[in-house]
C-alpha cells in the first residue's frame, strides 16, 4: 500500500517540479516595486541576468529614473526561488490605509508571469528576498521591512 | 452570425438616416465613506477633534506648521470640522495622534473614529529617509500627504476602492460604505488622479462630500439625529417598494442614528390610510422631537423629494401617553413624480471593441420618440477587468433613482426588439449601493 502511495506521489509530483523548473528558468526578471502611496511614485527593484537596478518611476507620467546599479550575476537565480511559495495574488492588511505596499512580479521576456502584491503584510519569502536584495544594494536603497511592525499591525486588524 | 452581430446589422439598417447628437463628455465626482466612523458633532453641529504628536522635537517645528496650515484649509475650512490641539500627545489624549517616522510610509492605523485616541494612528514622514521617496520639494510632499492622510482620519476611504470607479489601482484598505457621489477621479482619496492626493487640494465633490458628512462651516446641517426607532408604514402593498426605498435612504444617511428601522407588513385599514392627505407623512409623539421630524423632511427635500408631498404631524396631542425617540413614516403614494425623461444616459464601453455596440445603443434611443435624453456621455477611459467582471451581463443598464427602475427595464425591452438577445441584458438597481438617489440618469455597459 504504501509503494502505491508513493508511485502515485510520483507521479504527481514528477511531472510538476519539472514544470516549475521550468518555469522558473523561463523568468529573466524579477521586480520588486515599493509604491509610494498615496503618490503615484514607485521605487522598483529590478533583477536580471546582469545584476540589480533600482528605478525611481511614476505609473502616471511614465517618468522612469535609475537611480542605482550593480553587476551581480547569481542575483536572477536567488531571486526568482520563492516564485512558487506565493499562493495568493495578494496578501493585504485591510486594517492599514496607505502604508506599506509592495508588487512582486516575475517576468519572462515581455510578459509578467506572476505578480503578487503585499499591502502592510509580512510574509516570510518575501522577507527573505528583500534581505537578498538589502544585501546586494548600498545602504540608502536598503528597504525597511520591519517584520515586528508588520506582525503587531495584522494581530491588531485580527483582534 | 450570432445574435449580436444581428443586433448591429438590424439597429445600423433602422438607423441608417439618423444623425447623432455631440458628446457630452460628463465629468464624474464623489467620496466614499465609513458611515460608523463618522466623528460625532457638538449639539450646535460642530465636529471638533483633538490631533496631537506622539514625537514632536523643536526641528520639526516648521514641518509641523506645514501640516497644520494645511489641514486647516483644506478640510477644516471648508467642512464644519475644527482640529484643535496640536500640541504633544499624552498617554491620555483622545482624537487623532501623530508618530512622525523620518522612514516610514505614511498610513493611518483605520479611517476616522477608530483612531480616535489610538497611539501612533497617524504616520507622517518629514524626512523621507529610508524607501519612501518625495521627488517634489519637502513642503508639498508633507503638505499633499497629510490631506490624503487626514481623509482617511475623517472617515474616507480609498476612492478608488469603489465599485463604480474606473480605475486599475488595486483596492486598498477599508472599503466604504457610503457614497455620497458618484466616483471622483479628481479625488484627494483616489490613487488613479493624476495629480497625485489633487496636490493637496480638494476637488469640488470632496468638498461636496465632506459637506454632506459634516456639514458646512458654521452650519448646523450636520447635527445628528438620535432616535430608538424610525419605523416605515406603507398603506397599501403598491407602495411598500417606495417605503422601502425612504428606509434605506435615512439608514444610511450619516445624519441619522437610529437604534431601528423597521417595517410594518400589516396591512392598513383603508379608513386609517384615507386621513393621509399627501404622499408621505412624518409623524412624532413626543414634544421634543419635532425638530427632529423636522430633520427627517429636511433630508428627503435635500434628496430631491417634494417639499409639499411631506407633512410632519404631532400625535402627541391625540396619544395618551408620549413616546419619546420614536418616529413613524407613512407612505401613502409614491412622494416623486414619475419622470418621462433622462437628464443623462452615460454609455461605457469595457472594452474599445464595445464602443461600436453603445454607439448603436445610443442611436437606438436616439431615434425612440419615447426617450429625451438631455445627454449622452460616453466614458472615454478604460474599464478596470475588475469592474467588467463585476458586470452581471454583456450589457448592464443601471439605474440610480427608484422611479427610473420602470424605465430601465423599458430600456431592456427596447434594445431587445432592436435585436439584442434579451438573456444578455441585465437591469441593475444601484440605489441601495449609493448614498444619494440620481433622478433621470441610467448607465449602460457593455462588455
Amino acid at each position: 500500500m504504501k509503494l502505491l502511495i508513493a508511485g502515485l506521489a510520483l507521479l504527481a509530483a514528477g511531472p510538476f517540479r519539472c514544470t516549475q523548473k521550468e518555469a522558473l528558468r523561463s523568468i529573466d526578471k524579477v521586480s520588486l516595486s515599493l509604491h509610494q502611496y498615496p503618490t503615484r511614485d514607485v521605487l522598483r527593484y529590478e533583477v536580471d541576468s546582469s545584476g540589480i537596478a533600482v528605478h525611481l518611476a511614476n505609473s502616471g507620467t511614465g517618468f522612469d529614473s535609475v537611480l542605482y546599479t550593480k553587476a551581480a550575476s547569481a542575483a536572477l537565480g536567488q531571486s526568482r526561488q520563492g516564485m512558487f511559495r506565493f499562493r495568493e495574488v495578494r496578501y493585504a492588511n485591510k486594517c492599514l490605509e496607505d502604508g506599506q505596499v509592495m508588487t512582486l512580479a516575475y517576468h519572462a521576456g515581455d510578459s509578467t508571469v506572476r505578480r503578487v502584491r503585499f499591502q502592510n503584510y509580512y510574509h516570510d519569502d518575501l522577507q527573505q528576498l528583500v534581505q537578498f536584495i538589502n544585501t546586494q544594494v548600498d545602504s540608502t536603497y536598503r528597504i525597511g521591512y520591519n517584520k515586528d511592525a508588520l506582525l503587531r499591525g495584522m494581530e491588531a486588524c485580527d483582534k | 452570425m450570432n445574435a449580436r452581430n444581428s443586433f448591429l446589422l438590424v439597429v445600423l439598417c433602422s438607423l441608417l438616416t439618423l444623425t447623432t447628437r455631440a458628446q457630452d463628455p460628463h465629468p464624474i465626482s464623489g467620496i466614499n465613506m465609513l458611515k460608523d466612523s463618522r466623528w460625532p458633532s457638538r449639539p450646535d453641529g460642530r465636529t471638533v477633534i483633538e490631533v496631537s504628536w506622539e514625537n514632536p522635537t523643536s526641528s520639526d517645528a516648521q514641518q509641523r506648521a506645514w501640516v497644520r496650515d494645511a489641514i486647516t484649509n483644506s478640510w477644516g475650512k471648508v467642512a464644519n470640522i475644527n482640529f484643535t490641539g496640536w500640541g504633544a500627545a499624552t498617554a491620555s489624549s483622545e482624537g487623532i495622534r501623530i508618530r512622525i517616522d523620518p522612514t516610514g510610509h505614511p498610513h493611518t492605523k483605520g479611517l476616522g473614529t477608530m483612531l480616535d485616541g489610538k497611539p501612533d494612528g497617524m504616520v507622517l514622514n518629514f524626512d523621507f529617509l529610508g524607501d519612501f521617496k518625495c521627488r517634489i520639494s519637502k513642503e508639498d510632499c508633507i503638505k499633499f500627504i497629510a490631506v490624503h492622510e487626514f481623509g482617511h482620519a475623517l472617515g474616507l476611504a480609498h476612492e478608488h476602492n469603489r465599485a463604480d470607479c474606473l480605475c486599475n489601482e488595486d483596492p486598498q484598505g477599508s472599503d466604504g460604505d457610503f457614497y455620497v457621489t458618484p466616483c471622483d477621479l479628481a479625488s484627494v482619496m483616489n490613487y488613479c488622479n493624476p495629480k497625485w492626493s489633487n496636490h493637496g487640494r480638494l476637488s469640488p465633490n470632496d468638498v461636496v462630500g465632506i459637506q454632506v458628512i459634516y456639514g458646512k462651516p458654521g452650519g448646523s446641517a450636520p447635527a445628528v439625529t438620535e432616535l430608538k426607532e424610525i419605523r416605515f408604514i406603507p398603506c397599501t402593498m403598491d407602495v411598500t417598494d417606495k417605503a422601502n426605498t425612504l428606509r434605506q435612504l435615512m439608514s444610511k444617511s450619516s445624519a441619522i442614528r437610529a437604534a431601528s428601522f423597521t417595517m410594518e407588513t400589516k396591512p392598513v385599514p383603508t379608513k386609517v390610510a384615507d386621513k393621509f392627505s399627501v404622499p408621505v407623512t412624518i409623524r412624532y409623539f413626543a414634544d421634543n422631537d419635532e425638530a427632529k421630524a423636522n430633520g427627517l423632511k429636511k433630508l428627503l427635500v435635500a434628496e430631491g423629494y417634494d417639499d409639499d408631498a411631506i407633512n410632519v404631524e404631532n400625535m402627541v396631542a391625540v396619544m395618551g401617553s408620549t413616546i419619546p425617540d420614536y418616529i413613524e413614516v407613512w407612505t401613502k403614494t409614491d412622494p416623486v413624480p414619475t419622470r418621462t425623461k433622462f437628464d443623462e444616459i452615460r454609455l461605457i464601453p469595457c472594452t474599445a471593441a464595445d464602443r461600436e455596440i453603445v454607439r448603436l445603443v445610443r442611436k437606438v434611443i436616439d431615434a425612440t420618440p419615447e426617450y429625451e435624453v438631455k445627454a449622452f456621455s460616453e466614458e472615454k477611459n478604460a474599464v478596470p477587468q475588475r469592474a467588467a467582471d463585476r458586470l452581471p451581463a454583456p450589457l448592464t443598464i443601471r439605474f440610480f433613482h427608484p422611479d427610473d427602475e420602470g424605465k430601465a427595464y423599458g430600456m431592456k425591452k427596447l434594445l431587445a426588439l432592436y435585436g439584442y438577445p434579451i438573456d444578455d441584458i441585465a437591469v441593475e438597481n444601484m440605489v441601495p449601493r449609493m448614498s444619494k438617489v440620481y433622478p433621470s440618469y441610467l448607465e449602460i455597459w457593455h462588455k
